[in-house]
């Protein structure tokens, strides 16, 4: 088969273009800062920065700007914009543990070193809409912690349920050894299956949420074997380390805002899946999640399959890896499900003239004779 | 490992406001001047962490970085930060090389940049006293 060109519609496409500015500026409507949006639209610019696969608040409120609030719009040009800078160096890689933690909680035990934080959270509130927000205008008042007596507390680096967990020997956590082992990059090099366990975390951490969340929830449901109790759900800032480039000494150049989810999943009856070859042991096996800013969603998704993923080979068609990792992303995705509205004339003509062929066949009077 | 003067420096350097650099800086230029080795420039740190199943390191996602490198009385200075900030990158890597050159008004520098560390950390504290305040008092019913 081959490909006819067609010309036409410039001006159509010029005029359509001017139409969306024009309506995403309504006349006498202020401007949406983008400082607005860093600010006030976290939820968002932290998801668009996960997905985009780029950390900075900035860029990603922008592009929550530009595509009018839709976000895999917006990770797709933050996607975009990447490709034009060039790739400095790759971090010295950071350990959890370095984390200055904003929210801390477990659901597999009530009393964890260190305690529950936490945080802000909106868990426990109804989700009524809040119509005093429609009042608002302005600026809200200055918020002065010393007015309020606050104390100074140091952060003490805490001891992770999976620390305990392991102490007892209920988790094992294999290969330790791979620490040195340089990693995949999947923006350089795409993904190949079977994936390196590095390029299926890479590709979960840059995952759509809202397929990431649709995955984890029909293993949940049954569709699959996963369903774990976390062990630990963490928010906090995680230190960038990189090399010095005169003495090679380790200097950090800022924090990052992640999520993290440390996944504890029982077999399928009961018997506790045992983890690594030679481990006779029976033993709960783990998933882990971590996504760039504040994304609950996200990373427990992550976590969940993460474990789906060492468990499934092959177990059903959806827990494939080349299924999974395939279609969470959501600039692939969006691109291909969208790519439906171009035009299609010559591949649907030629579907028609079958169809007519058929029909001239398939007259009544000739069949029937 | 014993840290080195310079990357204590850079530390110092990275805790300080932007305007407190841009103040610091030009102190320094007005001291000594400077020349411009690398203009800043924007990119990227492809950022890695340690996962917690097998402990093995993957790339997490991309960081907006901005570095640039200067000159001041001879000696080099780099300077990295977090974000588009082409004024706060060149003015790191000025007081870096005014660090490496030992310059007064590094002297006078590093007195300010370690005030506003020690602010920081304060805020800080404050901020974990704050987040305590949300931590959860079990009470067995």
């Amino acid at each position: 088969m081959g490909y006819v060109s067609f010309r036409g519609g410039e001006q159509a496409i010029r005029e359509a273009e001017r139409l969306s500015r024009e309506s995403r500026l309504p006349e006498n409507s202020p401007f949406l800062e983008v400082t607005q949006v860093e600010e006030q639209l976290g939820a968002a610019v932290d998801q668009v920065m996960g997905e985009g696969g780029l950390y900075d608040r900035q860029l990603a409120a922008l592009a929550v700007k530009q595509a009018e609030g839709d976000l895999m719009e917006a990770a797709f040009l933050v996607r975009a914009y990447r490709t034009t800078l060039p790739r400095i160096c790759y971090s010295i890689p950071s350990h959890t543990r370095e984390m200055f933690v904003l929210r801390r909680i477990s659901s597999a035990f009530r009393e964890v070193p260190g305690g529950q934080i936490l945080g802000a959270s909106r868990d426990f509130s109804l989700r009524l809409l809040d119509f005093k927000l429609m009042a608002e205008k302005g600026a809200p008042p200055i918020q002065n912690g010393r007015d309020r007596g606050e104390r100074e507390e140091e952060q003490e680096p805490m001891t992770t349920v999976l620390d305990l967990l392991e102490a007892e020997g209920a988790v094992r956590r294999t290969g330790r050894r791979g620490q040195d082992q340089e990693p995949d990059d999947i923006t350089t090099q795409g993904l190949r299956f079977p994936a390196s366990r590095s390029a299926r975390l890479q590709a979960l951490a840059r995952g759509e949420t809202g397929a990431m969340t649709a995955l984890a929830y029909a293993s949940l449901r049954g569709y699959g074997s996963v369903h774990p109790t976390l062990a630990e759900l963490r928010v906090g800032y995680l230190p960038l380390k990189v090399r010095h480039p005169v003495t090679g000494e380790t200097v950090t150049v800022g924090e990052v805002m992640v999520t993290e989810c440390h996944a504890v999943c029982a077999g399928p009856v009961g018997a506790e899946v045992s983890q690594g070859e030679g481990d006779s042991m029976p033993r709960f096996s783990l998933g882990f999640g971590l996504v760039f800013g504040r994304n609950e969603r996200k990373a427990i998704s992550m976590a969940v399959l993460d474990r789906v993923l060492e468990e499934a080979k092959g177990r059903s068609s959806w827990e494939n890896e080349e299924f999974i990792l395939y279609h969470l992303d959501g600039v692939d995705s969006m691109g291909f499900v969208e790519h439906l509205k171009l035009p299609h004339y010559v591949t649907f003509l030629s579907a028609m003239d079958r169809w007519r062929s058929l029909m001239r066949k398939e007259v009544p009077g000739d069949v029937r004779s | 490992m014993a840290v080195s003067e310079r990357a204590k420096r850079y530390e110092l350097i990275a805790s300080g406001s932007d305007a407190t650099l841009r103040r610091l800086a030009e102190r320094v230029a007005s001291e000594a001047g400077f020349e411009v080795v690398r203009s800043p420039e924007v990119g990227m740190v492809m950022m890695r962490a340690v996962e917690q199943v097998e402990g093995i390191p993957f790339n997490l996602g991309e960081v907006l970085v901005t570095q640039a490198e200067v000159k001041v009385a001879g000696r080099l200075g780099w300077f990295m930060t977090m974000g588009r900030n082409l004024q706060r990158a060149l003015d790191g890597a000025i007081l870096d090389a005014a660090g490496e050159a030992t310059l007064e008004s590094w002297k006078e520098a590093e007195r300010i940049l370690a005030e506003e560390k020690e602010a920081r950390d304060r805020d800080r504290r404050r901020e974990w006293g704050r987040l305590l305040r949300t931590k959860v008092d079990f009470e067995v019913v």
